[in-house]
Parts: C-alpha cells; sequence; structure tokens
C-alpha cells in the first residue's frame, strides 16, 4: 500500500512575466517503508516539494495523501498536530533548539504534544544513535555529526510514518555522512518508516531504494534501484 | 564619504525602520522632560505674579534693626528697593484696641517710605504718596464711610492729639489678609469695612508713636535686584547684622525659586523633584539602551566584517556611540517641538478649562529651563545608554562575524528545566531569564514605572493634605469678634434665602465645659453639628475606622470627638457633661479646624444642634459657613455682598480666593499626564523587546512550526517570556516602591500632617498589576499575529 501519493502537484511564485513554475505537474507516489532521494540542481524546486509534502506550503494545484489524508484539505490546527504526530523533519542546519539538551531536544515533539515519552523506546533511540554518554549535553556541546543525530532522533520518536530529510549531511564531514545515512536505512528498515531525503551526493543518492530527480520543477523517477 | 563615521547616516537611512524604536524613546524623554520643566516653569511664573501681585513684590523684611543698618542695607548695590514697614493700633487678628480715629471711624496707622508705593506694594492708585510729611493714603473704603476725595483734608484723632493730613490718594486693592512665612499680617494693612487704614511718611508715624507713648516693631521690606544670589545676599546680611532666624521673614514663593525658603514642605519638595529626575533619566536609560541593545545584536555581523576590514574596538565603540547621537539630531528636536506645543496645550487647557487660581498661566511660553533640560536629558541618556550597546558591539570577533556565527557567539550554559510544565511555558521562561542583560533592563523598565507610580501616589496623598478637597470647605464665613455664640440664628435662615447660596450652616462653641472622663474632671469644648454638617463627614471621609454616624441620628446622647495625639478617649467610651452620660459613636481623623490637624491638647466634643441647646440652652451660633452655588467668583459677587451686608456687626471672610480646586485639579492632571507617559515608556519597551526577541528567534520559531509545534503553543512560549519580564518587574518594582513611597510618606506627609499614616497601598498595587498584565498582553499581540501569519518555509529556507 501506498503511504505517500502526490498527485498532479504545480507550484507558482509570483504571477504574470514575473510567474516562477516551481514545480509542475508532479505525481508520484511512494509505499511504506521505502527509502527514496530525491537529487536536483539548485534551485530545481526540491526543496519546495519537500516542503509540499511535509504540508508545510500550499500547492498552487494538485493533491498530497499521506496514508490516505488530504494534507491541504485539514485545517491548520489539524494539520499542525497531523504534522506533529506523522512526519518526522531532519534539516541540513540540524535546527536544535539550543537550550534544550540532547534527550529534551528528542522528545520535544512529544511533550509539545503533551505526551509522555515511552522511556524504552528513548533509551533504544539513544543507543542506537550512540548519544548515550551525551544525552545531558546541550547542541553546543556537541560536534556537527552528533547535532545531526540528535536530529534522526527527534524525528523519529514520534515513530512518524514519513520522513522528510532536507541534505541532512550537507554539514556533515565523509564519515559522518555515511553514519547518518546508515541510520536512516536502518529506521527505515527497522520501524517500517518511509524516507525522503534530498541530496547533492550522487553516491549517497544511489544507496536508496529509489531514486526522484527534479529538474526545472519537473519530475523524473529513476526507479528502483535494487530491482 | 570623509571618514568611517559618514557611514552613519547611509546606515542610519537603510536602517530607518530599525532605528525608529529608539527615535520613538528619545522623543518620548525629551518630551517628556520638556513638559516638565517647560510647565513647571509656567507655573512657577504664573505663581512668582500671583504672589507679586498678591502679596507684592518684596523677597524679605527684617525686624530688630536700626536706621543706620537699614540705610546701609539700602545703599548695596544688589536691593532694587527697600523700606520701612511700621503698623500701630491692628493685631493679626484685624483687632483695634487703641483710640486712634478718623471722623470717629476706628483707625490703624501704617508708616511707610516712597519705595513701599509701587515698587514694593501696587496697591496704590497713580496719585499715592507719602512724600510730603502731611500726606496720607487712605484704604479706599475710607471714600464712603468718610466721604473723602483726593486732596481733602482729614483730621486723625488720637489720644496725644490731633493730626492734620490731607489725602493723597487711596489704597485700591491689595486687603487680603496676607500672612508671612512666620506668621502676622505682614503688608498693606488689611482692615474691616468698618475700619480705615492710613499710609504715611514713616517720620511723621514714628513722630506720632512718640507723642503717643507707642512702642512698635518696624519691619524693613526689601526688593533685590534681579539676577541677585538671593542665598548668598541673605547669608550676607545675616551675618552682617547678626540676625537671627526669627528676625527675617520671607516672601515664601519668591524665595523657593531659588531653592531658600522656610517652609519644610517646600524645603522637602526639592529632593523629592531630583530623585524623581532621576528615575526618569533612569526610565530613559534603561529604555533606549534596551532598544540600542536590540539593534546592536541584530548587527554583530556588521560591526564584525567592520573589524575584519581593520576598525579597532575604540572606533567601534565611537561609531556606535555617534550613531546614537546621530538619532538625537532628529529625535531631540522633534521632542522639545513636541514638548513646547503639548506645554502649550497644557497651559490653554489649564487657563481656559480649569481656570480659578491657575486662569494666571501664561499660554505661549517657551521656557528655555525646558528646553535645556529636555535637550539636556536627551543627550545624557542616549550618550548612557549607548555605552553598553557600544562595549557590546566592539566585543563581536572579526572570525566568529566572517563565519557567520555571529548570532550564536552567546553560548547557552544551562538546559531548560522542562520540570516546570508544559515544554512551551517553560521554554518562554527560560528565553526571559537566560538573557540577563534583557532581564535586568526589562525588569529595570517595569520596576521604574512601578516605583514612579507608587511615588506619585504619595505625591497624589501630599497634595490631598496639603490642598484637601472637602465638601465642606465654606465659600464664606461669618463668625462672631470672639468666636461667642451671638449670631442670632435667624441670620442663618436669612442667608439660606440669598440666591445664589447652596448651603449655609452654622456651628455653636463652648469652650471650658466641665465633664467626667472615666472618673476625672476635665474641661471640653463642645461644638454643635447639623445634619448637613455630619453628612459631610463621611463624605470627605473624614471618620476615623469604627465610626458610626448613623448613630449620631439615633439616639441624643451620642457624640463624635476629634482625634488628636494623647486624645484619652476611643470610640465607645463614655462621658459627662452637665450630669448627662455621652457615648462616643465616632471620631474624627484630625481637627478640620487647624492647618496641621493637630487639636492642640483639646477635647472637642461634636453633637447633634438639638443636643447642643439641650445641654447649654444656646440657641445662637459662633460661626457661619456659607457655601455658594458657582463656584465661579465674579458670577456669586451679588450674592456675596448681599450676605456681607446681611453679617456686616460680624466678621466676614470671603475665602473663595483661597479656593485650590483648580490648583489641584491641575496638579492632578499633570500627574496623572506623567504617569501616563511613563506607562506608555514601559509599554513601548516592552512591546519593542519582545518584538525584538521574537525576530532575533524566528528561525528557531519557524523549525520548531516544522516538527509539530502549533502557532498557539508559539504564542503562549513568547507570552510567557513577557510575563516572566513582568513579573519579575512587578517583584522589583514593589519590593523598592513600597518602602520608597514608605520613607516618602513619612518624609513628606506625616512629618506634617501627624494625623496621617501611611499603610500598604493595596489599590495602587492591585492597579499595577493590572496595567502589567495589560501591557504584557498588549506586547504579545503584535509578535502573536506575525507568528501566527509567519510562513514556516521562509523561515527554515534561510536555514
Amino acid at each position: 500500500m501506498d503511504l505517500l501519493e502526490v498527485q498532479s502537484i504545480s507550484k507558482t511564485y509570483g504571477s504574470g512575466e514575473t510567474a516562477v513554475r516551481a514545480l509542475r505537474n508532479v505525481s508520484f507516489s511512494v509505499p511504506k517503508g521505502e527509502f527514496v532521494t530525491v537529487v536536483g540542481e539548485s534551485g530545481s524546486g526540491k526543496s519546495t516539494l519537500l516542503n509540499m509534502l511535509g504540508a508545510l506550503d500550499t500547492p498552487t494545484s494538485g493533491k498530497v495523501l499521506i496514508d490516505g489524508n488530504d494534507t491541504f484539505s485539514m485545517k491548520e490546527r489539524e494539520l499542525t498536530i497531523f504534522r506533529r504526530r506523522n512526519i518526522g523533519f531532519i534539516f541540513q542546519a540540524f535546527n536544535l533548539i539550543p537550550e534544550l539538551t540532547v534527550e529534551q531536544n528528542m522528545v520535544f515533539p512529544l511533550l509539545l504534544d503533551y505526551q509522555k515519552p515511552n522511556r524504552k523506546y528513548l533509551e533504544e533511540l539513544l543507543e542506537v544513535l550512540n548519544l548515550k554518554e551525551r544525552r545531558r549535553h546541550l547542541p553546543n556541546q556537541l560536534s556537527g555529526g552528533q547535532q545531526q543525530r540528535v536530529a534522526i532522533g527527534r524525528a523519529l520518536i514520534t515513530r512518524p510514518a514519513l520522513i522528510l530529510a532536507d541534505e541532512p549531511t550537507g554539514n556533515l564531514d565523509t564519515q559522518n555522512s555515511s553514519e547518518v545515512i546508515a541510520l536512516l536505512k536502518e529506521a527505515s528498515r527497522k520501524y517500517e518508516q518511509t524516507i525522503i531525503m534530498i541530496t547533492h551526493n550522487r553516491s549517497i543518492a544511489q544507496t536508496a531504494d529509489r531514486v526522484l530527480q527534479v529538474s526545472d520543477g519537473v519530475l523524473t523517477d529513476f526507479g528502483r534501484c535494487r530491482e | 564619504m570623509k571618514s568611517y563615521l559618514s557611514l552613519i547616516p547611509i546606515s542610519a537611512h537603510v536602517r530607518k525602520k530599525q532605528g525608529r524604536m529608539i527615535m520613538i524613546c528619545i522623543v518620548l524623554s525629551v518630551f517628556l522632560v520638556t513638559v516638565i520643566f517647560s510647565l513647571m516653569d509656567a507655573v512657577m511664573r504664573m505663581e512668582t505674579q500671583s504672589t507679586i501681585d498678591k502679596g507684592g513684590y518684596w523677597h524679605i523684611y527684617i525686624k530688630g534693626i536700626g536706621q543706620d543698618e537699614a540705610q546701609d542695607i539700602a545703599a548695596r548695590t544688589d536691593i532694587a528697593a527697600s523700606s520701612w514697614y511700621d503698623v500701630v493700633n491692628l493685631d493679626e487678628h484685624l483687632q483695634m484696641s487703641k483710640d486712634y480715629s478718623i471722623q470717629g471711624a476706628q483707625t490703624a496707622l501704617c508708616g511707610i517710605e516712597p519705595p513701599f508705593i509701587g515698587a514694593i506694594m501696587h496697591f496704590f492708585d497713580a496719585d499715592a504718596q507719602v512724600t510730603e510729611e502731611d500726606a496720607v493714603i487712605l484704604t479706599e473704603n475710607a471714600q464712603e464711610l468718610l466721604g473723602v476725595g483726593k486732596g481733602d483734608m482729614i483730621t486723625l484723632n488720637t489720644p496725644a492729639g490731633d493730626y492734620t493730613f490731607r489725602v493723597s490718594g487711596f489704597r485700591i486693592s491689595g486687603n487680603g489678609k496676607y500672612v508671612g512665612s512666620n506668621g502676622g499680617v505682614t503688608q498693606a494693612l488689611p482692615v474691616k469695612d468698618n475700619q480705615i487704614g492710613a499710609f504715611m511718611n514713616i517720620s511723621t508715624f514714628r513722630r506720632i508713636c512718640r507723642e503717643n507713648g507707642e512702642t512698635t516693631e518696624p519691619q524693613y521690606y526689601i526688593q533685590f535686584a534681579k539676577h541677585t544670589n538671593l542665598r548668598k545676599a541673605l547669608a550676607q546680611i545675616k551675618e552682617q547684622y547678626e540676625l537671627s532666624d526669627s528676625d527675617i521673614g520671607m516672601h515664601t514663593i519668591l524665595m523657593a525659586s531659588s531653592g531658600i525658603a522656610d517652609k519644610d514642605y517646600i524645603k522637602n519638595v526639592y529632593p523629592i523633584v531630583g530623585l524623581l529626575f532621576l528615575l526618569i533619566l533612569t526610565a530613559g536609560v534603561l529604555m533606549i539602551s534596551g532598544s540600542m541593545n536590540s539593534n546592536v545584536a541584530q548587527r554583530l555581523r556588521f560591526f564584525g566584517m567592520l573589524r575584519c576590514i581593520g576598525a579597532s574596538k575604540s572606533q567601534i565603540i565611537r561609531f556606535v556611540r555617534l550613531e546614537a547621537l546621530n538619532w538625537c539630531k532628529t529625535a531631540v528636536p522633534i521632542g522639545v517641538a513636541l514638548g513646547i506645543v503639548t506645554t502649550w496645550g497644557v497651559s490653554a487647557g489649564l487657563k481656559y478649562l480649569v481656570g480659578g487660581e491657575v486662569s494666571d498661566i501664561p499660554v505661549f511660553v517657551v521656557s528655555p529651563i525646558g528646553i535645556v533640560s529636555g535637550v539636556a536629558i536627551g543627550v545624557v541618556t542616549v550618550f548612557l545608554a549607548a555605552q553598553s550597546p557600544a562595549k557590546r558591539a566592539a566585543r563581536v570577533s572579526p572570525v566568529a562575524a566572517v563565519s557567520g556565527n555571529a548570532e550564536d557567539a552567546k553560548q547557552v550554559k544551562r538546559a531548560v528545566n522542562l520540570r516546570m510544565g508544559k515544554v512551551e511555558i517553560a521554554l518562554g521562561i527560560y528565553h526571559a531569564v537566560s538573557a540577563r542583560k534583557n532581564l535586568l533592563l526589562l525588569t529595570g523598565s517595569f520596576a521604574i514605572s512601578i516605583v514612579l507610580f507608587l511615588c506619585f501616589s504619595v505625591l497624589v496623598a501630599f497634595v490631598d493634605c496639603l490642598l484637601p478637597q472637602k465638601a465642606s470647605s465654606p465659600d464664606l464665613d461669618i463668625a462672631s469678634a470672639d468666636y461667642s455664640n451671638t449670631i442670632e440664628a435667624s441670620l442663618l435662615d436669612e442667608i439660606k434665602s440669598v440666591e445664589g447660596v447652596a448651603h449655609a450652616f452654622g456651628r455653636r462653641l463652648l469652650n471650658d465645659v466641665p465633664a467626667v472622663i472615666d472618673g476625672t474632671p476635665q474641661t471640653v469644648e463642645l461644638m454643635s453639628y447639623d445634619n448637613y454638617q455630619l453628612d459631610l463627614l463621611e463624605k470627605d471621609h473624614d471618620l476615623r475606622k469604627g465610626s458610626h454616624l448613623k448613630k449620631m441620628y439615633e439616639d441624643n446622647r451620642n457624640v463624635l470627638v476629634i482625634w488628636d495625639r494623647g486624645m484619652p478617649l476611643e470610640i465607645g467610651d463614655k462621658l459627662d457633661v452637665n450630669g448627662e452620660t455621652l457615648s462616643i459613636v465616632g471620631m474624627l481623623k484630625y481637627s478640620p479646624f487647624s492647618n496641621d490637624g493637630s487639636n492642640g491638647g483639646k477635647i472637642t466634643v461634636i453633637m447633634t444642634e438639638e443636643q447642643f441647646t439641650r445641654l447649654t440652652g444656646i440657641t445662637e451660633y459662633a460661626l457661619i459657613d456659607v457655601q455658594m452655588a458657582s463656584k465661579i467668583i465674579s458670577e456669586s459677587d451679588e450674592a456675596v455682598a448681599q450676605i456681607r451686608r446681611l453679617s456686616s456687626q460680624y466678621v466676614f471672610r470671603d475665602r473663595r480666593i483661597e479656593s485650590v480646586q483648580a490648583m489641584y485639579y491641575a496638579f492632578m492632571t499633570f500627574v496623572y499626564s506623567f504617569l501616563m507617559i511613563i506607562a506608555l515608556i514601559a509599554l513601548l519597551n516592552i512591546m519593542n523587546s519582545i518584538s525584538m526577541s521574537v525576530s532575533a528567534r524566528m528561525n528557531q520559531y519557524g523549525a520548531m512550526r516544522a516538527i509539530g509545534m502549533s502557532a498557539r503553543q508559539l504564542v503562549k512560549t513568547v507570552a510567557a517570556e513577557t510575563f516572566t519580564y513582568a513579573g519579575f518587574g512587578c517583584v522589583v518594582g514593589c519590593a523598592v516602591g513600597i518602602p520608597l513611597s514608605k520613607y516618602m510618606y513619612d518624609f513628606l506627609i506625616t512629618a506634617h500632617f501627624f494625623y496621617a499614616s501611611w499603610s500598604v497601598p493595596v489599590g495602587q498595587m492591585v492597579l499595577i498589576v493590572l496595567f502589567v498584565l495589560a501591557s504584557s498582553a498588549a506586547a504579545v499581540y503584535a509578535p502573536a499575529k506575525r507568528l501566527c501569519a509567519m510562513e514556516i518555509t521562509e523561515t527554515i529556507n534561510e536555514l
């Protein structure tokens, strides 16, 4: 069954002669548990696509269905809760909250939902992410790789069906990049999560189950790598 | 560009919006001070003029010096005019006990020198002079009473013989009893309707006194030249002629403008004004510093870049300071102009709307003191406020700036305590308390407003004591000569029936009435109040706690007493008067019949008229008070003249001119406007700071929104931050303000009005909390709106 279904979405910024068509009639679907990478030049529309999938931005036309839910038909409050519970975000700049410790940052989405974290699952995540020793540390006391691992933990804590990652290795060195990708893949497999990741790195892209390319707002599906 | 500093106006132009808040803060500070000082100046000028009009243009008078010393003093270069003034046959109660008369009318004699007419007192008509030995100036009523005119000859009969004078003119105004700083009638011979005052040359006066064997206490009036250092001149005269304080009388208001005044309360006002000025300065510094800090914080990368391309730390400091002063270039003139125009508006309002004794206030006054103070406060506050942001800008590391980490230079050292409650609230509180400087500035800003509010409340209470606004204040009073019960009750009815009279009420008085209190024989004073007066006691809040006024009407053995220090009676006590046992059912807080509220150790028992008559058999009054329907003096003149005629055989006093209602309302308007502006500053400051804080965290808030924080939760975070500042401000403000309020109250009020005692200003504190809550809510509103409308993608794409 498809977890994500994108139906003919288009996004145009501005109007008239200055109109910029960031996405043109993009359609695709992703089944549950698949690890998809999106590649493309700068300004090709990758981030716009990811923002649409995460319901952070609204398309000019088209629909996005996550687990059968039409995200753009939801009201703001409903959408926020849906996003909080069903989508995990990982950013290039980590975007950790500087005032919170590693552990607090990871459980932050649950706290926003006024839920108590599942201690067992948290311990497991800390173990998997190799952050047990650092759980009381503040973000500014961590390396870039460690910070990104915390961001991954934060994305995983709510066990979302979909994880969206916008160049999560963009600020990391090769070794840390490999570790992060390995972690994401493991999460995808272990927790049956669908991951859509933007990357500029062709070799990382090729480690995914499937590669999509965006060029001038047009999506090309390169198909499943391991099929 | 001639120098790197030429970048300042260019940068200011580009960042116009960011500098706007700083400009508003400077404009407000300058405006506030300009208005305060200009108004003070205008009021001072008005007071000075009105004092000169009412009491003459003299600064001091000296007693106990001889003719040689007087001549010596008159020769001083800093003396503009001086004159002897000596009186015989007029005591301070306007009684004439000696046998001096003109055509049978009792006459008070006054010896003066020519400068007294015109230069010192201008109550005389144009021809009045005492240069000639036989010239006499008479009080205006002599024209009607004696039927004399200018040039007529009159004869003064004295025990030692008759003296003939030629009338040179009349004293046409100034019959008001003007009381000098050390008591007594000081000037232009105020006389009753049926008495005459005669001014004559001092040498003629002395001759008459000598021949009649009179001993007098001459006073030497002195008007100092303009721009004289009064303090110094006074000290020199005192030292040179070995004069004590009791030898010198001062014209209080004229001397007060130089900081010399006998009245304690005027002396006390100066440090208080100084303290308030300092508080405003601090409020201004906190406010501008807060805005500038935020402004600098947003441009750390810019300052880092300047450092990268070779600017030294001191150059950055100079840059920020001059940038601040550059804002003054526009903000100070705007503040001054606004201040002047507002002063005109307030003065016009006072003159035409409030009227009364403030109707003489000059409207289009441009006060140099106001302008200089406004400019000074603008420049000084900005300069002081720029110190900390300038140092902060200079501390920016060039490396941090170019690497893009300038904004993150402040390292978080401690994590949020999430046990405090919901995460969004905990984060908000953390944001507030983690930025120490900001916390200090905003707490300070709120605290200063609260402290100012509490201090001003004391000033309001002080003015309440100084200029009491009592519903019972009479416009006229008619008293028997020695306060004996000799005024016929029918006069009261006649006065009541005069058109234009709102209320008239009489009081009966009986002193030294034997009474038994707690088994001990004592004497008490009995006083009657009619029902109207009794009702006013409640209206004027003149009764002490525990008083039951209603009981006065229920049983005619119930009475009130006046509280005083050492008074042996309490509410509920009983006393026996004329064989009747009276119960005390209430107590007046202070004596309404003395200036300081003291009852002079007497026990005064207030009872209803019926009870008084039953106990004493007296039906006449000792005093009648009249309240006119119109407070406008000219409108009630006719009625007053009629009452004056009705009561010609008694001592009549027109107290309408003493009404201080207009001054009271003028002061209150001033105080509350000032408070509103201070509150506005605090409000703008918190709004600005919260807005800046939200701007600085916009990206972080965007990311939080992306990972599932709702807009509502974000607003709660911002609200928690704001209310934390407000809470700290309230606590610090009250902690400092309440003891200060007590200190000021004791210093200003209790020291002079012993019956007044300080209590925790609960009402004001509730108002403060409400204001703080409202301003915090207002401060949250705009950023909340911005956060709700925030495009998440715009913020996270900048990351």
